[in-house]
């Protein structure tokens, strides 16, 4: 009896010892190869959706006098450029393809108002420095608003932007140079009409000042005060004292803004880079990526947001 | 009466000493079939090897979505004067036996140094000329991985007007301005190129082996 029960528990012990081996080898051996492209198709993914981000946005900012179809061929040649950079780079590293491609006709186009030489804050022709940069019955989406103020020739006399929205809610800022003892300095005021108001003096660097009025803080990030994000939705947005502040800016909304202020950049004869005039650009970029590992295969098309909108 | 209860014992003691044996040689294959895992340096088994890709790759993901110091930042981070990464010891051997700057290096630092692996990470970056291959910069050389190293990398996109982050670098100076021939430091020296036209600049990889 004690043979049999010592040989009973032996074959048990040798059994169990082989099934727990053979579970844990497999176990290893399969998750070795899956998990891993699916952490990488998950990187591509994310990285894909910041990389056409970027891109468009600098390809946004960077052309001026080109129609919708033009521009959307450019974008499109861009985004295959940079898809082939990024194939290279996975198929050197990880030994798989992965692919971006632009959808230009699913796209969303918006509109970026645009002067881009210095001169004062007017309209086109330069006929007044009380106008809008838009339709002032139309509200939309605004994605981007910078200036770049050139300091010796700004005035201490203010600019006025008002950005409000159809619920009645704005921020009113009010440009002007100052001297102070530490030097010439832009005085940036930013009234929100349910949050108060705040004054920031804003140090020059090669005597301008690039502001961001989205965000509310320099480019340099060491000047804040009160964005437009502090209104939300869609605004529309009116200038009074232009000829106070001279420099450059961009504004982009979220679709074509009409107006009877300024032209389309890529009208006859083109509007003069000291005028503010309108270019394409695009809001919603729709792209298709496709990865294909051994292990794992997928095309995925979605729409990337190049700008964010104000909650 | 006697001569039969003495038999009987000594069945029951050779039955008691086979049954010993039979479990002992059971005992025996059951732990000698046991996987071993290594935890030193040196040869690591495939549960390990999955372990630290899946941390190196961890790390390389932080980094990469970090607020400050992120990856892009980190490869930007060069200094004109020592002609290599800011803070690292030499050229060849990037920041060598020392720490990586930021989150990233104390990452790496407890995650694999503590726990006695090395690693080493390397900048790969595409050439003005893409048909000649890709090119390297040590970024952490540490010595020679073993045959069980393992890998992780992350790619990263630099663009035109992008400039270098190292702490005397000029922020009027965009990348697409400096010089990539180290011996003509007219324009300032970054070694990797402008490798396509448009506002891309180069797709780098970050490439951490560890052993």
């Amino acid at each position: 009896m004690i043979l049999i029960g010592a040989l009973a528990l032996a074959v048990l012990i040798i059994g169990v010892s082989v099934v727990a081996n053979s579970a844990y080898v497999t176990d290893v051996d399969t998750t070795s190869e899956v998990s891993p492209q699916i952490d990488e198709a998950q990187e591509f993914e994310y990285e894909a959706n910041k990389g056409v981000r970027s891109l468009i946005l600098r390809l946004n900012h960077r052309h001026r006098n080109l129609t919708d179809d033009k521009f959307g061929t450019i974008v499109g040649r861009n985004v295959t450029v940079y898809s082939q950079l990024l194939a290279e780079s996975y198929t050197s590293s990880h030994g798989h393809y992965a692919s971006i491609t632009y959808n230009n006709g699913s796209s969303a186009y918006g509109s970026r108002v645009v002067q881009a030489k210095d001169f004062y804050i007017k309209d086109e022709g330069n006929n007044t420095g009380s106008w809008d940069i838009g339709d002032d019955s139309e509200y939309r989406e605004l994605g981007w608003f910078s200036m770049n103020v050139e300091l010796e020739q700004t005035r201490q006399e203010q600019l006025s932007i008002t950005v409000s929205n159809a619920s009645g809610n704005q921020v009113a800022f009010e440009i002007n140079r100052t001297d102070t003892s530490n030097g010439t300095k832009l005085r940036v005021v930013s009234d929100v009409s349910h949050a108060g108001e705040t004054t920031a003096l804003c140090d020059p660097s090669r005597n301008r000042v690039l502001l961001d009025f989205v965000d509310g803080e320099t480019f340099t990030g060491d000047c804040a005060f009160n964005g437009t994000r502090a209104v939300g939705g869609p605004v529309r947005i009116h200038v009074d004292g232009g000829e106070n502040v001279v420099g450059k800016y961009e504004v982009v909304y979220n679709d074509s803004v009409g107006s009877s202020e300024y032209s389309d950049c890529d009208s006859s004869p083109t509007p003069d880079a000291t005028e503010p005039c309108a270019a394409p650009v695009v809001w919603e970029a729709n792209v298709t990526t496709e990865f294909a590992g051994s292990q794992l295969n997928y095309t995925n098309t979605f729409n990337v947001s190049v700008y964010e909108e104000t909650p | 009466m006697i001569v039969r209860e003495d038999s009987r014992g000594q069945a029951f003691t050779l039955e008691g000493l086979a049954s010993a044996l039979i479990l002992l040689g059971a005992l025996l294959f059951a732990v000698q079939s046991v996987v071993v895992t290594p935890t030193s340096s040196g040869g690591v088994d495939a549960s390990t090897q999955t372990d630290l890709r899946q941390q190196a790759d961890d790390i390389l993901l932080t980094t990469a979505r970090a607020e400050t110091n992120d990856l892009s930042t980190l490869v930007r981070n060069w200094s004109q004067s020592s002609r290599t990464f800011s803070g690292a010891v030499q050229r060849n051997i990037g920041y060598g036996p020392e720490t990586p700057p930021g989150a990233f290096g104390v990452m790496l630092n407890q995650t694999f140094t503590q726990r006695s692996y090395f690693y080493n990470i390397e900048v790969v970056y595409r050439p003005r000329n893409l048909s000649t291959g890709t090119r390297r910069i040590p970024f952490v050389y540490r010595g020679e991985p073993s045959e069980t190293a393992v890998s992780a990398s992350y790619t990263v996109t630099l663009y035109d007007n992008q400039t270098l982050t190292a702490r005397n670098a000029s922020q009027n100076v965009e990348l697409w301005q400096y010089d990539t021939n180290a011996t003509n430091g007219v324009n300032g020296y970054y070694p990797i190129p402008n490798a396509v036209n448009g506002p891309v600049y180069n797709v780098v990889e970050v490439r951490v082996v560890v052993w």
